[in-house]
């Protein structure tokens, strides 16, 4: 679905400026229906290479495909935004109209299809984000996790192949980023949707299929979380964190199995640790 | 410990006599020790930004006192002006309101508008960009050639130098990556150190909650759901999470462990506690 290639980019700079590469060769192929997390801290080059996923930034050199479509090839720009939508962080930003399902069907209108087709598209894209009771509704009452989910929901519209969302949940409340994070699972577990969630958030990463952490603008681990996250020493020398279960287990210092990530697995393997002792 | 601040029986009702009408604050009552570091938490809508705004007086309670070292901020006007210097407000997101040519008059606007002299103005700007780890090489840019990360620190500044007795943050650390949240937090609690300055800074987070502050005020539904130590708060994680709230990820594995049948206290918020906790019951265990 997603093919990039020996990516390599530079920002544009002024006369005198020296060019500054913020991505060596970056090498990703993301199949159809996966879900993956990027994970980077700031200034790793995540958010560029997200851009460049639906040809917002042309590479410098390489190339990205999507769907075997080059996001440089001007013609076919719009094929490419077509199939890969993107969402960002800040929700506000992005909400355009004063009814919700109008800004769900911006995209829609934009993309000239028949009106019957818009309707089913947007009350499809809004039932899938857990938001049609609202669909009457002015965005800017709606909470920040609301307002997220309608600017997912008219990315949806467009029946993407792929959806790419840079910190969708950064600017959220807990309850507003479960709301937005069930949705993306949703998405991608029923739906079968591709998904690339770029996130600070750990516990977000380890609902993916696959963690890809990039650092100085290089990829340096790609495995899925439980691989990533129990190699707790390089995520830290990263300056990422792990999720608190394997942090625990991993100063516990006593064996535990690293991968068991979740809190029920967590917990279960701190019982069988408590119950060795009393084997004694 | 003297109280600094004191909130009684704050109410604030938006839009009265509209069909909007809300009550944003019910009835919270609260004090403040000097040099205290207070968390406030509670999710959106739970109160908390409109509480904060009338700690300096940026919003007047529709009944109920804020005091100020006894006195009451709305007594006088001379009193609502000394508490709009007593009290810095960091707003949410506050580089939004960078609007100087330079980094250097950005910081210097609040000491300027306090009237200070030039001298003690420059050592202010000096004293706070350094805190918040600014060059002096960045005094002379212009803010908005900055990193989101700069700039953050810069308005952060601007308040530091107002040398405030309290300093009130609103979600200080949101939107920024796992670094640059230690790093904001790390300038804070620099300056509460070296100033003895009151802290009270709000997040959702209870994780950074729980890590910083001495004492926790949790809001739900614009009114007081708790308060106290975090141990005290996290002892009835139970109903932060009902109010809304995440709970430590250590704290939810406990109540998996409680929930199996095995005997560690609730109040567990931190890796290093519960580190030390499995191992007091396992070595209890293993010598028994």
């Amino acid at each position: 679905m997603i093919k990039a290639e020996k990516v390599i980019f530079e920002y544009p700079v002024q006369e005198n400026e020296e060019a500054r590469e913020v991505l060596h060769g970056i090498d990703l192929h993301v199949k159809k229906g996966e879900f993956v997390a990027l994970l980077g801290h700031n200034g790793s080059g995540k958010s560029t290479f997200a851009k460049l996923l639906n040809g917002i930034l042309v590479p410098t050199g390489g190339k990205v495909l999507i769907d075997g479509i080059p996001t440089d090839d001007e013609d076919r720009l719009f094929d490419v935004r077509k199939r890969a939508g993107m969402v960002f962080q800040n929700p506000d930003n992005q909400i355009v109209a004063t009814v919700v399902e109008e800004d769900v069907a911006f995209a829609c209108e934009n993309m000239g299809l028949p009106s019957q087709e818009i309707r089913r598209r947007v009350d499809n894209a809004l039932e899938a984000v857990g938001m049609s009771e609202f669909k009457l509704h002015a965005p800017h009452m709606l909470s920040g996790g609301q307002k997220q989910r309608v600017a997912i929901a008219g990315v949806l519209a467009m029946e993407p192949d792929v959806i790419i969302l840079d910190e969708p949940t950064a600017m959220l409340d807990p309850k507003g980023r479960q709301e937005v994070m069930n949705a993306i699972t949703t998405l991608n577990r029923e739906k079968g949707m591709t998904i690339v969630l770029i996130t600070h958030h750990m516990d977000e990463a380890c609902r993916a299929d696959r963690v890809v952490v990039m650092h100085g603008g290089s990829i340096v681990t790609d495995d899925v979380p439980a691989r990533v996250f129990s190699q707790v020493e390089k995520m830290h020398r990263l300056s990422l964190g792990v999720p608190q279960t394997v942090e625990l287990m991993y100063e516990l210092n006593e064996g535990l199995d690293l991968t068991r990530l979740s809190v029920e697995d967590c917990a279960a393997e701190i019982e069988k640790y408590l119950a060795k002792g009393e084997d004694k | 410990m003297t109280d600094i601040l004191t909130v009684e029986h704050l109410m604030h009702v938006y839009g009265v006599g509209t069909p909007f009408e809300k009550v944003a604050v019910n009835d919270v009552s609260f004090s403040i020790g000097s040099g205290e570091f207070v968390g406030l938490i509670g999710h959106t809508g739970s109160g908390k930004s409109t509480l904060i705004q009338h700690l300096n007086g940026l919003l007047k309670p529709t009944s109920g006192r804020i005091l100020i070292h006894g006195e009451d901020i709305h007594a006088t006007k001379e009193n609502t002006r000394a508490a709009r210097f007593a009290v810095g407000l960091v707003f949410q997101y506050p580089e939004h309101q960078l609007f100087e040519e330079t980094v250097r008059a950005d910081i210097a606007f609040g000491p300027k508008n306090m009237g200070l002299g030039e001298s003690e103005i420059e050592r202010r700007v000096i004293e706070s960009a350094e805190i918040v780890g600014l060059k002096k090489s960045d005094l002379d840019r212009s803010p908005f050639e900055l990193s989101g990360g700069q700039k953050r620190r810069t308005a952060l500044a601007g308040v530091l130098a107002m040398e405030p007795e309290v300093l009130v943050l609103d979600e200080p650390m949101a939107g920024l990556d796992p670094e640059g949240r230690r790093a904001v937090m790390g300038y804070v609690k620099e300056y509460h150190k070296k100033h003895g300055t009151t802290v009270i800074f709000v997040t959702h987070s209870m994780e950074d909650a729980a890590q910083n502050a001495q004492r926790l005020i949790v809001m739900d539904r614009g009114r007081v759901l708790m308060q106290g130590t975090p141990e005290q708060v996290f002892e009835r994680a139970d109903e932060l999470r009902a109010s809304g709230l995440d709970t430590p990820q250590v704290t939810d594995l406990f109540s998996a462990l409680r929930a199996r049948g095995i005997d560690v206290p609730q109040s567990v918020y931190t890796v290093e506690q519960a580190v030390r906790c499995l191992r007091e019951l396992k070595g209890g265990k293993t010598n028994a």
